[in-house]
């Protein structure tokens, strides 16, 4: 061997040895990488993390160890020492080797040639130091540390899914690089008034309170180009992209579903789909505790009476009274005074529960015997924007009247017996023209009073149509009574007033009844409402002005009529009724049309015959009879063709075992689907379980033993899809033998011999 | 001849042999006797031993002969072993066998197949337990089978699925139940629970539980139950076909609600609908429902033939012309169905006698209150008229013994009638159930049937097993069918006696739905097999029931002695021949 061949084996061997440092500490890295990566595993959040952190690891070992190897500036002297000191045979002068023959002595050529030969004799035996056996000890206990620290990892993993962060929705089309959302949380936030805290729902399969706003954010697991909400009923909302995830916000008021939806180079996938249940904001629960429905007391009993009530709701109610209506009177002079009473304790009404109590004096709301108090209470809660309410039913407390007097009206006696409270605009005119007639018979002050008199009756008249109007009495009546009596002496009057046919006294009569407190109870009402603004949109019956019984026509005649009759009563007081005269003509035409303007007319309903044709009649003519013919066709078309064929499909399957599902069934179990989504908007919770099923039989993402229950469920929601009908007849079937045509013909034979 | 000591085979009929017999006999002795040689006496016998031979060799004869038959005891699944034990005290030498699912028994030997049992010929077999399968009878060459039941199992023991399960239609399934507890017989379609009925008592119950089909198709429907607190689901097979449409012509004087009404329900369900009635002398009103409009002006065998149903009321009855009524006879006679409507029916009515032969009454009352399909009670108009059950009539709908609607046959069509009168109420009123419960099967059994060219049916009862037998009849109108049974053609053979009825027999594949169908007609019949081990209660049953009636009647029953008919060897005779026409060979030469 020559010096340069010698040369050659050293750079070979260190070439070998630099190999095999370098596959130790990677082998040393890897170990590293794994520890460091299962010990993460229990620490670090996301995967990315934990690759990266683990890589660090492992190449900074892998560094440290080359630079502690000092593999970069290794040169051969390194090897030369190594063998002088491994191996004493070469007695130190392995270095020699390295040397040209030129520099060297005699006795080191000696030497070197000597060094060469032994070199020669143990190079196949040069063991290069390593520890390439040790490492890869450390690597196995590595893989194994990895395995144990990721199971544990894993474990902690699927607590973190529970949390529903970590959660990975596989789309629906299994393919191996198909992006999948990788986490998806969601923030459901109650509405404020339920004082509800905002939450992160575990269950993708949502159950929120009424009004909730519900935010997602979604990360997939690769880029994808669009992502998108699709809830029932309504069209897709698109996912808005953040940085590295995508939201979406919507409020729900109603219960349905949704599904995920994103598109990766323009695939689209989709999620299962997952339920919206909604928590309604129920009404709030009124009761009352301490009464029954009707209580019947006597004058003498304690006339306070407690009233206890349970009032309860789900968030919280704001606000609870007391509707009481006083009824007073009997048969058709009935009043009505209703009142809000508030609760006494507690003071403010606020809480999910309370039981507030107030006492209701009986008294002090002016109930008198024969008299009845209605009652109810109604509570209202706190939902926004319009609180829900709910009242008790109506409790009634009546005052007994020992003392009821009964009027009966004796029909035997045919004199209308009313009181003559004002004359009529006829008899009016009739005692003016008499009093005219007579005027050269009576004295100038008889005369003047009669004419007063008449000023007066026509005052009263006026009064009386002005209460239609809703005009104030300025005076009263209540004078009349005094003239009534000087009135009763003139026999005329009498006479007269059964003469009365065209004013409708009744109704007058009814409204005399009236006690003038009411209306001021009407008025200081108006005083009240007038604070609020709305009442202006309001058509509010108790209004003065528009409490009428008559429409705007008949008003302003009836106003007109009103404004003559001052003119009339003005001359008669003046004393002259010769000009008061054309005035009070004037006003009976217009009380006249006023009462014909107030009548209905109803138009008389029934068949109207054609008019017949007097030439045509009886002539026998039939030329114009035609036959007719009328054509239709109405085969029921069969609901669900769909579904009707996936039933049998089913049935099929059942018995089959193995179960194997042909891609033709697929596809006939989406059209199934499609059918059944129809039905699922209008019936979520029925129909959407299936709908997902449909789904997952299509992607197979079942095992076979879950494939059966899934079938047998999945059949009976498509059966029940089936509408039931009413039984048709069906045609019979029958195979004629020759002996049964023998048999029949013999029969036949038989019956007519 | 039985009772003879002596039988005969013959190879050809006996008078043939006779007749070439004896005149050789009687050619050969004079040849004999004609010849002068030795012996004589004994070449005649020789002779006759000869014939004799030949005459053995071509009748075969078979002589009777009595043998003393022994007793074998087979114990099946389920025997009493106190029976056993006395049938052994009582004859000693009863040979004991038992089956491989019954228990062992003191002496008994195990059979492995029923196949054996062909070995037994001349026994006497008596059977002890659940009985042999029904199959295994053929197998049986002994001519006395006695047979020892056990008790009943408990479970469904009897079963009765109606025969054809029309979609939409109410229907149910009948059945008897052995129970020892209360338990719930539920029947579970694909919604879930159908119906169920409480089975209060032990004992044998007869339960009915109802269902109605809403989709066309085959179906396993369960019926559940609990026995010894286990509980028992076992798979109820339905096939459930869709309604056939059928062909209606209306034919009316003038037109009413009630026609109105059941023609426009029937033109809904899809059915081909005609109607016709006179708006003036010559005009007439004519409708089309789910048909291409035809002349309905004149009445002709054409016509009717292309429908299954006529409705036609007494005026036009009345009105129609002499060739008019003669087509009308004849298509009745070939099927045609066809209701008459009447107002009324007067006893010496000869028009409508002739078409409707109704034995009638009068009676006071001319309305009937019903209970329909729904619980409630309805109370219908009915024409004032009793009719009398005859041999004729056949009753459709009866309500406190009063018949209501029937059908007579003539030929192979039906006339029909309806006493109950504005029935179109019911539908106004929402009640549809109860219409189409008064008039679907008055419809149905009077239309004209579909003819189909061959009917299958299956001879053994439900259920049955894989690798076991079942048994198949085919009805046909003519023709020679050729059966698939699963795809694969089966053969059949015709009845020895009837004609146009084949039998065949099948064996039964892996469980499951199986087909059997007859591809040049496109006629199908679904069949179901089930597991090994299912309704296993009912199986048992049948085959305890079948093996009673497989029992030798006590008039055929033999003594203790069997004879049989022992044939003689032919070898004797040939031997005989040998030697007799060696004798006549030889003695020339002595």
């Amino acid at each position: 061997m020559t010096t340069d061949e010698v040369r050659y084996s050293l750079k070979s061997l260190k070439l070998r040895y630099i190999a095999m440092r370098l596959f130790e500490i990677m082998v040393l890295g890897l170990a590293t990488y794994l520890l460091t990566n299962g010990l993460a595993g229990l620490f670090a959040p996301s995967s990315t993390e934990k690759i990266l952190l683990s890589i660090m690891a492992g190449v900074s070992v892998f560094a440290l160890r080359f630079v502690h190897y000092k593999l970069y500036k290794l040169d051969v002297g390194f090897l030369i020492r190594y063998l002088n000191e491994k191996y004493p045979s070469l007695k130190q002068s392995s270095d020699l080797l390295l040397r040209d023959e030129s520099e060297l002595t005699s006795l080191q050529q000696l030497q070197k040639a000597k060094t060469i030969e032994l070199f020669n004799s143990i190079y196949p035996e040069i063991k290069l130091p390593n520890h390439i056996k040790q490492s890869f000890v450390v690597l196995i206990a590595c893989v194994i540390a990895y395995f144990g620290l990721s199971a544990f990892a894993t474990g902690k993993l699927l607590i973190s899914n529970n949390s529903g962060k970590d959660i990975a929705i596989k789309p629906v089309h299994a393919e191996a690089v198909a992006p999948f959302i990788s986490s998806l949380s969601i923030e459901m936030t109650p509405p404020s008034y339920t004082k509800l805290k905002s939450s992160s729902p575990k269950d993708f399969n949502l159950e929120i309170p009424e009004g909730s706003r519900v935010r997602w954010e979604a990360q997939f697991s690769s880029e994808i180009t669009n992502a998108n909400i699709i809830f029932s009923g309504t069209d897709s909302s698109n996912f808005i992209k953040q940085q590295e995830f995508y939201e979406i916000e919507n409020t729900f008021l109603a219960s349905g579903f949704y599904q995920i939806s994103w598109t990766h180079e323009g695939k689209n996938y989709r999620s299962d789909y997952f339920k919206i249940g909604i928590t309604k904001d129920e009404p709030p629960k009124v009761s009352v505790d301490n009464l029954s429905q009707f209580t019947k007391l006597r004058f003498t009993d304690n006339l306070n009476v407690d009233v206890k009530s349970t009032l309860a709701d789900d968030y919280g109610i704001t606000k609870a009274y007391i509707t009481a209506t006083v009824s007073k009177g009997s048969g058709e002079g009935i009043k009505f005074r209703e009142e809000q009473i508030s609760f006494t304790t507690p003071a403010r009404i606020t809480g999910k529960q309370v039981h507030a109590a107030t006492t209701l004096s009986l008294k002090k709301l002016g109930l008198e015997p024969g008299d009845e108090l209605y009652f109810y209470i109604e509570a209202f809660d706190n939902k926004m924007p319009l609180p829900n309410h709910a009242r008790t039913e109506t409790f009634f407390i009546a005052l007994q009247d020992t003392a009821t007097s009964v009027t009966t009206e004796d029909e035997g006696l045919g004199v209308d017996l009313m009181p003559e409270y004002f004359r009529s605009q006829r008899q009016i005119i009739i005692d003016t023209e008499k009093l005219l007639k007579e005027k050269k018979k009576l004295i100038k002050l008889q005369f003047n009073t009669t004419s007063n008199e008449l000023g007066y009756d026509q005052k009263v008249l006026r009064l009386r149509y002005g209460q239609f109007m809703g005009e104030e009495a300025e005076s009263g009546i209540a004078q009349e009574a005094v003239h009534h009596e000087e009135e009763e002496t003139d026999p005329l009057k009498q006479f007269s007033h059964q003469h009365d046919t065209e004013n409708e006294h009744n109704l007058v009569d009814q409204k005399k009844n009236e006690t003038p407190g009411h209306n001021h109870t009407n008025e200081l009402k108006d005083a009240n409402e007038k604070e609020d603004p709305s009442k202006a949109f309001m058509h509010n019956h108790d209004d003065t002005e528009e409490a009428t019984f008559f429409v705007q026509s008949v008003k302003a005649k009836l106003k007109a009529a009103l404004t003559i009759m001052w003119d009339a009563e003005l001359y008669l007081r003046l004393y002259e009724p010769e000009k008061s005269l054309p005035y009070q003509y004037k006003v009976l035409n217009l009380l006249k049309e006023i009462s014909n303007d107030s009548r209905i007319y109803v138009h008389r309903n029934g068949f109207d015959p054609p008019p017949l044709k007097e030439e045509k009649r009886l002539t026998a003519d039939l030329s114009d009879v035609k036959s007719s013919t009328n054509r239709y066709a109405n085969i029921p078309e069969k609901k669900n063709p769909a579904i009707r064929e996936a039933l049998l499909i089913i049935e099929r399957l059942l018995m089959e075992d193995p179960i194997n599902l042909s891609s033709a069934n697929k596809t006939i179990f989406g059209n199934a689907g499609n059918e059944l989504a129809q039905l699922a908007i209008e019936q979520p919770a029925v129909y959407l379980e299936s709908l997902s099923q449909i789904k997952a039989l299509r992607d197979e993402r079942m095992s076979s033993e879950n494939l059966k229950s899934i079938l047998i469920e999945l059949r009976k929601t498509l059966y029940t899809a089936l509408p039931p009908q009413p039984a048709s007849p069906r045609r019979g079937e029958v195979t004629g033998s020759k002996l049964d045509k023998t048999f029949i013909q013999s029969l036949e034979k038989l019956k007519h011999e | 001849m039985n009772n003879s000591w002596l039988t005969f085979h013959t190879v050809f009929p006996l008078w043939i042999i006779v007749l070439i017999i004896v005149p050789m006999f009687v050619f050969f002795i004079w040849k004999e006797i004609k010849r002068s040689q030795k012996f004589l006496i004994l070449r005649v016998v020789a002779l006759l031993v000869v014939l004799i031979s030949v005459v053995g060799l071509l009748v075969q004869p078979a002589y009777r002969k009595a043998t003393s038959v022994s007793d074998v005891l087979l114990l099946t699944q389920g025997y009493s072993k106190s029976q056993v034990d006395s049938i052994v005290q009582a004859n000693a030498h009863v040979k004991l066998l038992h089956t491989t699912e019954a228990e062992s028994y003191i002496g008994a030997e195990i059979i492995t197949s029923y196949q054996k049992l062909s070995d037994l010929k001349s026994s006497r077999l008596i059977v002890a337990g659940q009985g042999i399968p029904e199959y295994a009878f053929e197998l049986l060459k002994s001519n006395y089978f006695r047979f020892l039941p056990s008790n009943t199992p408990q479970g469904v023991i009897e079963l009765f699925t109606p025969k054809t399960v029309v979609v939409n239609k109410r229907h149910s399934i009948h059945g008897k139940f052995n129970a020892s507890e209360k338990t719930t017989l539920k029947l579970i379609g694909p919604t879930g629970i159908e119906d169920s009925v409480v089975v209060q008592k032990s004992g044998n119950f007869s339960f009915a539980l109802s269902f109605t089909p809403r989709q066309a198709g085959l179906f396993v429907y369960t019926l559940e139950y609990m026995i010894d607190n286990n509980l028992v689901a076992e798979k109820l097979p339905l096939e459930v076909t869709n309604e056939k449409k059928l062909h209606l012509l209306f034919l009316q004087k003038f037109p009413t609600a009630e026609i109105r009404y059941l023609k426009n329900y029937l033109a809904e369900k899809g059915h081909s609908v005609a109607l016709r009635y006179q708006t003036s002398k010559n005009n007439f009103k004519l409708e089309y429902g789910n048909l291409n409009s035809t002349r309905l002006d004149k009445i002709s065998s054409e016509l009717l033939s292309s429908f299954d149903l006529l409705f036609i009321d007494r005026q036009v009855l009345d009105e129609l012309t002499s060739g008019e009524k003669v087509a009308l006879d004849k298509a009745i006679q070939q099927g045609l169905g066809s209701i008459t409507l009447m107002d009324d029916i007067k006893k010496s009515d000869k028009t409508l006698n002739r078409v409707l032969p109704l034995d009638i009454k009068h009676l006071p009352i001319d309305t009937v209150r019903l209970t329909l399909s729904s619980s409630h009670a309805v109370t219908l108009p009915a024409l004032p008229i009793e009719v009398k059950s005859t041999n004729e009539l056949q009753v459709v709908n009866e309500h406190g013994g009063r018949i209501l609607s029937g059908y007579v046959y003539s030929g192979f069509g039906k006339v029909g009638f309806q006493l109950l009168q504005e029935t179109y109420r019911l539908g106004i009123e929402g009640k549809e159930d109860d219409y189409s419960f008064i008039w679907s099967s008055l419809i149905e059994r009077t239309a004209r049937t579909k003819n189909e060219a061959f009917k299958i049916s299956l001879t053994n009862s439900f259920p049955y097993y894989p690798d076991e037998p079942v048994l198949l009849n085919v009805i046909s109108s003519g023709a020679n069918p050729s059966l698939n049974d699963d795809g694969i053609l089966l053969p059949l053979s015709e009845d020895v006696v009837v004609d146009d009825y084949w039998h065949g027999e099948s064996w039964a594949g892996k469980p499951g739905w199986h087909q059997f169908s007859i591809p040049k007609d496109s006629i199908v019949f679904n069949y179901f097999v089930s597991e090994p081990g299912a309704w296993n209660a009912l199986r048992v049953a049948n085959q305890i029931k079948a093996n009673q009636l497989a029992q030798t009647k006590d008039s055929e029953l033999t003594s203790s002695m069997e004879f049989t008919s022992n044939p003689i060897s032919l070898l004797v005779f040939y031997l005989l021949f040998l030697l007799a026409a060696g004798f006549l060979w030889l003695a020339p030469k002595i």
